[in-house]
Parts: C-alpha cells; structure tokens; sequence
C-alpha cells in the first residue's frame, strides 16, 4: 500500500558492494527491490503475507549464518551485507529453479504464461541450461476451479499466492492447498467454487501457467499483445488497466497497479467490458431518418438541424458513462436545459485491503456534477419539449445497453421533437430521430473520467471504432465549430485544456498530460495521493509482466518487439 | 506418487447435534480461539458421522467459522482420518525401515492376501481396511499393526490371521485395546556382580551402564505404577515440589547447570532454550509449554513407553517447564496414531487435576495451569516444533518461517516452548536428586583447552535407548551416556548381539534421518559428541541395527520413501527433492541407474540442505549420501547387474523359523 510521506528511518545496507538505503523494518528483498536492484522471487507479493516457500529468493548476509537466507523475510540490519551475485549464491538459485522444473510439465509451447512466465525469466536469468532429472514426473490434475480461472497442476509451484490472495484480501476463502509432498495442489471444496468478484486476479498473481482466466486462454500469445494503459469504465472505482489488443481487437483486460484506485486489482466484470463493444444490438452505422448513411451524410444532415436552432432551444440529454470532454462540449453547444440518466445500482464488493467494487456503474458520475453541476434525469428537458421551448435534443447516450430514460422524457421525446442522437446501442431514439451517429465504447475512445475518490484519470482509444463512426469527440465538435463556439476540432486533450480553463475550482493545476498513468486528483478531492505515490516499486503481478524487467538481453527482446506496422509489440503508448 | 483426496461418491450434509454443540463449545473454551480446535472437532466429527467426509469438513468448517475450502486443506495434510470408504476395522501396518528389518514387507503382503484385498481397500463385508501405516513406535515388537489405532504387536501371519477370524466373529464387542506386547525380559536389575569396578575418580561408562538401576524407565511395562498414588509411592511430585521452592528464573539456572539437552533429536541445551523466552514486560501476554509427544522419527518408540505407562512423569516435568517459563497452558500434541496414549493421558490429567496440580489454583499458587492433550492426524512433520505449533493453531502442520524462533513468537504468536517427552521426564528427577546427581550421570564437558578445538559440551542426565532391528534383544534400554555402542548391542546384559549369530554389518544410531556407521564405526561411546566425532548424532537415541544379510540400496529406498511421504510440500527443495531422490533410488533398485545417479545424490543433498524451512531435507539428504558412500560397493553392483548379493532384502528370516 502507498505510504505517506511521513519520514521513515533509514537503515544503509549493501548488496554486492554497493550501498542502499533501507527503511527500518523492512526486509532485504522489498529494500531491493525499492531501489531496483532485482532478486528473482515467485511466492512474495507486497499484498499477502510472507509465505517463504519458494526458495527463489535466496540470498547470503553477513551477519548471518553459512547457508544462504531467503530475502523475503529477513529484516535489513544496519550495514547488512547482502551478497546476491555470487558464485554460492548463483547456485543456490540454480539448484532452487532446478528443483522447480523436475516436475514442471514442458508446456511452454502450448502454455499461455508464455512470454509473462517468471519461471522462463528466471530460468533464462538464473537457471542452468541442462537438467539432471531423469525420473518420470509426477502428475497433478487439471480443472476450472470456477467459472473464470483453470487450475492446472502439473505447472503449479505451490507458491500459495493464489490460496493467500483469497484469504487475505477477497477474504473468502475458496482456495486451498490440499494433500501434501509433491502431490500438492490447489483445490476449492466441492460444491464452492472460486467465485468471488475479484477471482480473476489469481491468474494475473499466479507467477506460472497454472491458474489461467478462462475467457482469455488459447486466443494469443502474450508477446503478440500490444498493451494500452487505460481505465476501466464499468463502475465508480476506475480500476486502471491494461487493454490488451492483437489485430485490432481486444484480447484480455488486465489490472494495472494505482495504489490511489485498486491497488493492483480489478472484478471480473471489469476483464469482459470490451465484450459490450461487440454485442449485435450495438449501433455501428450512422443513420438519416432511421436508415443507414455515410457518416459524412449524416453530418451534413446533423449539421443543418443545428444551425437551424437557436442555441437556447438546443437541449441535450447524456449519461453517467459520458467523458468529461464530451460533458464540456454539451454544455458549450447547448444553450437549452440537459438532463442526465444515471445506471442503476448494482452489485458491489469490499475487498479486506480496501479495494472497492463500487455499487455505482456509472464512471463519470463525479464528471459530470463537477462539470455540469445538479442535473436532473430529464423532466426540466421533458417540460421544456412539451411546452414547445426546445427545438433541437442532443443526446449523448455510450451506456452499454442504453439509458431508461424516465417515462415523462420518453412520451414528450416520441412526439417530433427533432434530436441529434449520439449512441453506443441501436436504440428507438438512434432508429426514429432525424440523424444518429455511433457513439463509442471506452475502450475506443480517448477521455477522461472522475471516480469515486474525485481522481482524474485518463482512458486511452486501444481498438478503432466500427465501420466510419467518428465518435462524440468529433461529431460534438463539429457542431461546435458550425456553432461559431470553437475555431477548429481538436483531440481529448484539446478539450481537456478549454475544459480545465472554464473549470479551475475542479481542474486548476491538471493538465491533460499531467493525468499521465495514474491520473491526479480533482482540486478539493478528499483523496489528494499524488501521482509518485500511486505506483510502488512492483507495478505487476507476475513479475515478468513489467517490461523493465523483461530478459537482460536486449538482442533478444529487442529483436521480437519490433516496431511493425501492424502494432505487435508489448506495452506501448506513453502519452 | 498419488495420494486420494477422500472420495466423495455423494454429497453429504451434515450437522451436529445439541449435545455435541455443547461438546465442542466446552473444547472451545480450552484453546486460545476457535480454530485451533478444529483437529479436536474433526476427530468429534469422525465419531460422529463415522468419517471425515465432505459433510463432516462442512459441518466442522462452519462450527469454527472457517471456509470449508480451509478445513479441506487440513484434512487432506494429514492422514489418519478416517475416510469414507474405510471399513469398520482399519488395519495400518507399518512397513518403515525397522518393522521392515524383523519381516513387516512379507507379513503385510500376507495380511493383505488373508484380507483378499489390496493395500488401500476394503473388503467388501465392509469389515476391515488394511492400508499401509509410517512408524507406529513400535519398532522393538516388529511385525506390528494398528486396528483402529489401538496396537497389536509380534504378530506374524498366524496370530494375524487368528485375531482377524476373532474380530470377524464378534465384530461389536471385540476389545482392541489387548493387543500391546512386552518383548523380552525388560531391562534387569543392576548386576552386582560386575565384573569391572568403578576406578577412584574416572566415570568408566561401562561400569555405570551395567550397575545401574532404571531412572526414567523404572516403571515401563507396568501397568500398575501409572496410577497417581503409586506414582507418589515411588517418589513422585517430590521433584516438583522442590522446583517450586525456587524461582522460576532459579529453575532455568538449574536446569541450565545440568545440562540437560533436548531429548527429541536436536539435543538442544533445554535450559538456554527455556531462557530464550523474553520477560513479560518485553512480550506481554501469555506463555505455552508445549509437549512433543508426536513420536515418529523411525526406530523411536521411548516417548510412547511414558506416555502410555507413566504418564505423571510427563506431567511433573511439564509442569515444572510451565512454572519455569511463566505458561499457564501446557498443551501435550500427541500423534493421532496413539490412541491408548492420549486416553491414558486424559486419565493421568484427570488424576492431577483432581490431586490439584492442575486448574485454577494450580499448585497452590494461585496461578492457573491447565493441560490438554491435543491429537494430531498422521503427520511425521508435526514432530518439528514449528509444524507442531501449526497443527496446533489448527492449520495445516507446516513448519514456519525461523526467525522469529518460537520461544520469542511461537503459537499465536506468544512465546512458546516445545519440550520432547523424555527432556521433560528428566526433570523431576534432576529436582528430587539435585544437581550432582544428575550430572554424575553420564559423560562430563570438558572446556576447549583440556579438548580443543571446541571442547566437549557433554552428555549428562539419564537416557533411555530405542534398539530395534536385526538384534536378538530389541527394546527400551535404560542406560546412561556413554556406555559404548557395540557393547550395548552385542553384550548379553543388553541387546544380547546379533541375531542369528550374524555379522554386524551397519547400525544407524540416531532415527532414520541420521547418517549411518558401518561396522568398523561402531565402537564410539553413547554420547552427543563421540557419536557427531564418528560421524553422525544421538538424534532420537533410535538405534537400528542391520546384519550381514542386509541389502543397503533397498533399505535406503525404504527411508526415502518415508521422507517422500511425509514431507510436508511446503518449500520447492524439500518438495521436488524427496520425490525426485525417491525415485532415483528406486529406479536404480530396479536395475535401470546409472553411475551419474550416485553423483546426482550428492548433488541433490547439496542444493536441498540448508536451503528449506525446516531440516527435513536434511533427514533425507544425511541417509541417502551416507548409504552411498559407505556402501557404494552395493549400489553400483545394481547400476552394473541390476542386481545385488543381498538383492534387496530386510529380513532374512532366522533358521529356526524356516524350519
């Protein structure tokens, strides 16, 4: 968990010569790792207790005793001498990973840790060429242990993250370690399966191929997967994540680490989002009274609707899933009253390490009061539609499945009030108005969003958008430019510096590349974590997937990940 | 290897009823939280619905507040529950490497035909199981089998087949508990006319072996003396007495000047032990003792001649311990296979608490002592003091992480003290005799200028010596330190020499886990020094011996196979190590090994030793490297010819039982 800054004291130490410093209390391997010097691991992760099982650490100190101690849990000292490069010490993880694949099935061609597998990294890092197993290795079964995680025992390391991870911080408890020796394996108890919100983390925890998500196995290979940081947008909590793509379509959704948002987390809801970008109800095409037109057609159309209005009589109708950009922009091209439907409750989850399902669905909820204040669901635009003082309705509808709008709304928006109708679903209002145009998923879009804790933070376009859409972004601002209110169409972070500028009570001092990774907290925010907090020295679940840490060699990294043409490569898209 | 979840054939529910809610909630009261009863309300479960099924582990998981998934990783550690599809009977025999010296392997493959079934089934009237069992500590009444946990000794396949023909007859009410044995004339009375007299000044160790008269083992065998009062008679609870006239910190003084070193295998000095423990003002709160009474390293079968006949020895030296270190709980963790154990120890409890050494006003002072007997569920590896307090907290017996070291953070996290069966017995007598006594007794330290380089620590107080195996006088010797090894095999007064008039061909002379002495190695002194000088340690005082007949390969593969099983699979070396070693030597047991095995052994032992969480890579490591290289004649004869002289034999039957 972040830290505050309240000052720590500091304990010098050294490792193969060269001095760090330490917090007091800490132990040599997060001191090590704190300051970037890597000592390879599996069963250590910096949310569950010290479980000291699997060797991989292993380290000589002096003082300390002849044979070599694991770093996870031995407390820095002062001016401890801690020798990890040595030729004893290099045994010893020889011998350790030597001992790890005796019985590891050789999978690694039809195994999808592949690519983001700590026991290749290590075993390419630190292991010895040559085995002298020569046994028949033993077997462990294979099964899904719930809906989404597959459990397969022959490359499991017992390593117990997962089992921990279900006690310590979903805290419920599915997983064990049943039997013993080398017939251990993980196991639910029959009849309970892993079901919990959180249960696909296990797989991102799991250092090998043995706990795999389900909905992403057999798909791609890892290093084919093309990585954009972004944000969740299925609830309030904004979980960042990594949008992982191959091709042009969205592949898996991992958790990225913001110790101000979701820790290292997401819910498994968040991990099948993209599929909404997919569903056959979805609007792809733009449409002119209902039928399906080329965009610029339906711009053409959209744009003599608008200047024929008086900017007073255009009113607008949006959700709690619009970005902020598109908020602004409403408010900037309309005169007339907006309205705002937000998603229903759902389900939420409080995870024993803080980490928060919000109950909330909607991802901008927070944008939304802070840019167009108190808006209600539509009866100040239902009224106005009835008594004729609205000409034109632009609704900005990206919530998956559509919004209900109220029944006042829907009765005064089915007489022939013309609108301009923005939206993700194929709904009645994109099929009988004058003009609709697809609006887009998160995971196509640039923008950003408020969560809960009033944190600004940014989503990233991973895949384009269906067929010619062009999105909320544009349309929006090119009405906007007929309008006279702009002089050109800029990107999100365009809109970003207008919006910030007309919002300093909430923005003053964000700027839109400052939101960066982790995003920077709204002004007067509760939660004022800066954003060097938000991510610790282990930014990854299994360690291999920081790319900083990817194989020493950098021929051999370098020589796959390749700028093509096409987009392979591994992680991407800095700002 | 594969090792059955229990099988589920169909889904159970399960509940307790009032009477046993009533039951458990008593248990409850008795240990710090919930969970740490969960082995208690497993083995309640068991009685209750006649295994521990799927139904039961529910049942049991939401009585304690745990997740089932939990409670299905603790049962699936041990292996003494009862499961679904055993019978009413359940047959274990032991084929460890001591039973297997005296002729076990031939009498399971003959129960098992008897039973017409295979090792692991049931026969189908549902009566009886016969599984296969790890050491039951009955090594000196070999060949030995557990019916339902209570022992049944020297049986061959006669006997066996008689006692399963009387059980099958009278299923209900057949009494199980008459099936212990007392092997030979135990122990004899000093011999006065000892030939060699004690020379003015010097400990000669064979005059003190054959003069002396048993201390701890003074009433083994009989069944009478285990009561409270006899006990008394005999001088009991006077030690205890006398330890409470001193302060505790006086206690552990005392007991420091003894020397008295641990008595289950890592001969730790007890007194520096118990002052480990921090002051109360360091660690508030409370203090345990802890009782090892999880006898199980192979060969050993001493703890369990106190536990089931003279069980108020245990108890005054506990509670001296307790007063020692300031606990007011003394758990005794016995392992789940001696049943008559635990119920002669609640008896023995029941006594002291009526007698009030235990409750409330414990001891007249005012403090509360209580004591409960905990049963473990067949696990070697709750033997080691940090897997003890595991199974203890009622957690899967894994052994923890050292540091914190359990005297500073032991069982929920208090300072704790984990004391063997015999260390404890030693402790009333060393209070009722005083320290001169004791430190008669045995082998002096010298400093390290008299014995550079690092002196001697010696070895003083009585002992008690488990020989087993190809000896004609296996059994419980009460005898102290020093006493030489071979004269403790070979003369008549003791083991009486090798059976069969044979040749003495090795002798492992701590437990299976310690490195073995051949032959020529065998004339060391008794004693914690001269034996680590020869090469390997007292251990657990488990002497077992091997004649000429013996084939070392197949009695390696047989300790293997042992540590195989029982380790606990915690850490990567230990885990895939003992697999990995076990299947080397059994591959080369069946004739398909290769001279790179011998040096893969080695190579094994040393990326395994000193990098694990406990030493149990070590009580692997020691045997399969010694074996090796002090027999490696034999094993390349099988990586050569695929066999060997001895071709694999444990047991040789003697002449006169072929006849």
């Amino acid at each position: 968990m972040s830290e505050t800054t309240t000052e720590r004291q500091e304990v010098p130490f050294t490792i193969d010569g060269v001095t760090y410093n330490a917090y007091k209390g800490e132990t040599v391997l997060e001191a090590a790792l704190r300051n970037g010097y890597f000592i390879p691991h599996y069963c250590w992760h910096p949310s569950l207790s010290i479980a000291g099982n699997c060797r991989m650490c292993l380290v000589h100190t002096k003082p300390g005793p002849p044979k070599p101690q694991i770093a996870c849990n031995t407390v820095v000292t002062e001016n401890m001498e801690v020798d990890g490069a040595s030729e004893k010490t290099k045994t010893a993880r020889e011998g350790i990973l030597e001992f790890l694949l005796a019985n590891h099935p050789l999978d690694c061609p039809i195994c999808d840790q592949a690519g983001e597998c700590d026991l290749q990294q290590y075993s390419f890092d630190h292991g010895r060429s040559s085995s002298k197993f020569a046994e028949i290795k033993t077997q462990r079964p294979r099964h899904d242990l719930g809906p989404r995680i597959r459990f397969n025992g022959n490359r499991c390391i017992v390593c117990t993250r997962c089992v921990r991870f279900c006690h310590e911080v979903t805290g419920t408890g599915e997983l064990a370690v049943v039997n013993r020796s080398d017939a251990s394996w993980i196991d639910v108890f029959p009849g309970i399966p892993l079901d919990n919100p959180l249960s696909g983390c296990v797989a991102d925890l799991c250092p090998v191929g043995a706990l795999l998500d389900t909905d992403w196995i057999h798909t791609t290979r890892t290093w084919l997967l093309r990585g954009t940081k972004s944000v969740c947008a299925g609830c309030a909590t904004g979980c960042n994540v990594n949008v992982e793509t191959f091709d042009d379509s969205v592949k898996r959704i991992t958790p990225r680490e913001n110790q101000a948002v979701n820790n290292w987390w997401m819910c498994d809801k968040g991990r099948d989002k993209y599929k909404e970008a997919a569903v056959e109800s979805r609007l792809r095409v733009s449409r002119k009274d209902g039928e399906p037109v080329t965009h610029q057609a339906a711009l053409e159309a959209a744009l003599e609707l608008y200047r024929g209005t008086p900017l007073g009589k255009v009113a607008y109708l949006t959700t709690g899933h619009a970005t902020l950009e598109e908020l602004h922009l409403l408010d900037t091209i309309t005169g007339g009253p907006g309205g705002v439907n937000y998603a229903p409750e759902g389900d939420s989850f409080t995870a024993l390490d803080g980490f928060e399902v919000s109950a909330d669905k909607n991802p901008n909820r927070a944008g939304v009061s802070a840019v167009l204040g108190d808006l209600d669901g539509g009866e100040a635009v239902a009224k106005a539609i009835t008594s004729g003082q609205v000409e034109l309705v632009v609704v900005c509808d990206s919530s998956p499945g559509g919004a209900e709008w109220s029944e006042g709304l829907v009765e005064a928006l089915r007489g022939d009030v013309p609108a301009i109708v923005i939206s993700l679903e194929d709904t009645w209002l994109a099929q009988s108005k004058q003009v609709a145009f697809p609006a887009l998923h998160a995971i196509e879009k640039d923008g950003s969003l408020i969560n809960s804790k009033g944190r600004v933070q940014r989503l990233r376009a991973a895949v384009s958008p269906p067929g010619d859409a062009r999105g909320e972004l544009e349309v929006l601002q090119e009405l906007g430019r007929a309008g006279g209110h702009f002089p050109r169409v800029v990107s999100a972070g365009g809109v970003f510096r207008r919006l910030a500028a007309a919002n300093p009570a909430s923005f003053d001092g964000i700027t839109y590349r400052g939101l960066g990774l982790v995003g920077l907290p709204m002004v007067g925010a509760a939660d004022q974590t800066p954003a060097e907090e938000c991510m610790t020295y282990y930014t990854a679940g299994p360690v291999s997937r920081d790319p900083s840490h990817n194989a020493q060699d950098e021929q051999t990294r370098v020589a796959v990940h390749r700028e093509s043409p096409i987009g392979y490569g591994t992680v991407r898209g800095s700002i | 290897m594969s090792h059955a979840l229990p099988v589920i054939g169909k889904f159970v529910e399960r509940s307790f009823s009032d009477a046993v809610h009533a039951e458990i909630d008593t248990l409850i009261k008795r240990y710090p939280e919930p969970k740490a009863a969960l082995l208690p309300v497993l083995r309640i479960a068991e009685r209750e619905f006649g295994s521990v099924d799927h139904g039961a582990m529910k049942a049991s998981a939401e009585k304690l507040n745990l997740s089932p998934a939990y409670v299905l990783g603790v049962v699936t550690f041990y292996f003494h529950f009862r499961r679904p599809t055993d019978g009413t009977f359940v047959i274990e025999v032991c084929r460890t490497l001591p039973c297997a010296l005296r002729g076990a392997d031939a009498f399971a493959e003959g129960a098992a035909k008897k039973l017409g079934v295979k090792f692991g089934e049931t026969t189908p009237d549902g009566l009886f199981t016969i599984k296969n069992a790890e050491c039951l500590a009955a090594c000196d009444k070999a060949p030995v089998c557990h019916i339902n946990a209570y022992s049944w000794e020297l049986l061959d396949l006669e006997t066996f087949s008689t006692l399963v023909d009387e059980i099958r007859a009278n299923p209900e009410n057949f009494d199980l508990t008459k099936g212990r044995k007392t092997p030979f004339p135990w122990n004899a009375a000093a011999d006065p006319n000892c030939e060699r007299k004690q020379p003015e000044g010097e400990r000669d160790p064979y005059y003190m072996a054959m003069t002396h008269e048993p201390v701890l083992g003074k009433r083994f065998f009989n069944e009478e003396a285990a009561d409270y009062d006899a006990y008394v008679k005999d001088g009991g609870y006077v030690g205890l007495k006398e330890a409470l006239k001193l302060q505790p910190s006086e206690v552990i003084d005392m007991t420091k000047k003894s020397g008295l070193r641990g008595r289950g295998g890592a001969g730790f000095p007890c007194g520096m032990k118990w002052g480990f423990v921090p002051s109360v003002d360091k660690v508030p709160g409370p203090r345990y003792l802890l009782v090892n009474a999880d006898e199980s390293e192979p060969g050993t079968f001493k703890d369990i001649r106190f536990i089931e006949d003279d069980p108020h020895q245990i108890l005054e030296g506990a509670a001296i311990g307790a007063y020692a270190i300031g606990a007011n709980d003394i758990y005794i963790y016995i392992r789940g296979e001696m049943r008559l154990g635990a119920d002669r120890l609640n008896v023995a409890i029941e006594e002291a608490y009526k007698k009030g050494h235990f409750g409330e006003n414990a001891l007249g002072f005012g403090n509360r002592l209580d004591c409960t007997v905990h049963r473990g569920a067949g696990a070697y590896i709750c033997g080691e003091e940090t897997g003890l307090i595991s199974s203890l907290e009622g957690k899967r017996g894994q052994p923890k992480l050292k540091p914190p070291f359990p005297a500073v953070e032991g069982a929920w996290g208090q300072p704790t003290i984990v004391n063997n069966v015999e260390t404890l017995a030693n402790l009333p007598h060393l209070f009722r005799e005083g320290l001169d006594w004791y430190t008669a007794l045995g082998t002096p330290p010298i400093s390290k200028e008299i014995a550079p380089p690092r002196g001697r620590m010696g070895s003083q107080g009585p002992k008690v010596w488990c020989v087993s195996g190809h000896v004609n006088r296996p059994g419980v010797y009460d005898v102290p330190f020093g006493v030489s090894l071979r004269e403790l095999i070979e003369s008549d007064k003791f083991c009486g020499g090798i059976w069969g008039g044979r040749k003495l061909k090795a002798i492992v002379p701590g437990g299976s886990s310690m490195k073995i002495l051949t032959n020529a190695e065998v004339d060391c002194h008794l004693c914690y020094d001269d034996v680590a000088d020869a090469g390997s340690s007292i251990g657990s005082a488990a002497i077992f011996v091997f004649d000429e007949t013996t084939c070392m390969v197949n009695a390696l593969y047989n300790v293997l196979r042992f540590y195989d099983h029982e380790s606990c699979g915690q850490c990567t070396p230990c885990r895939e190590g003992a697999g990995w070693i076990t299947k080397l030597v059994g591959r080369i047991l069946k004739g398909q090994g290769s001279m790179d095995d011998l040096d893969t052994i080695d190579k094994l032992s040393d990326e395994a030793c000193g990098k694990t969480i406990c030493v149990l890579a070590e009580a692997w490591s020691w045997p399969a490297t010694s074996y090796m290289h002090k027999f490696r004649s034999e094993f390349e004869t099988y990586i050569k010819t695929g066999t060997s002289p001895m071709a694999g034999r444990l047991y040789e039957p003697l002449p006169a039982a072929k006849a």
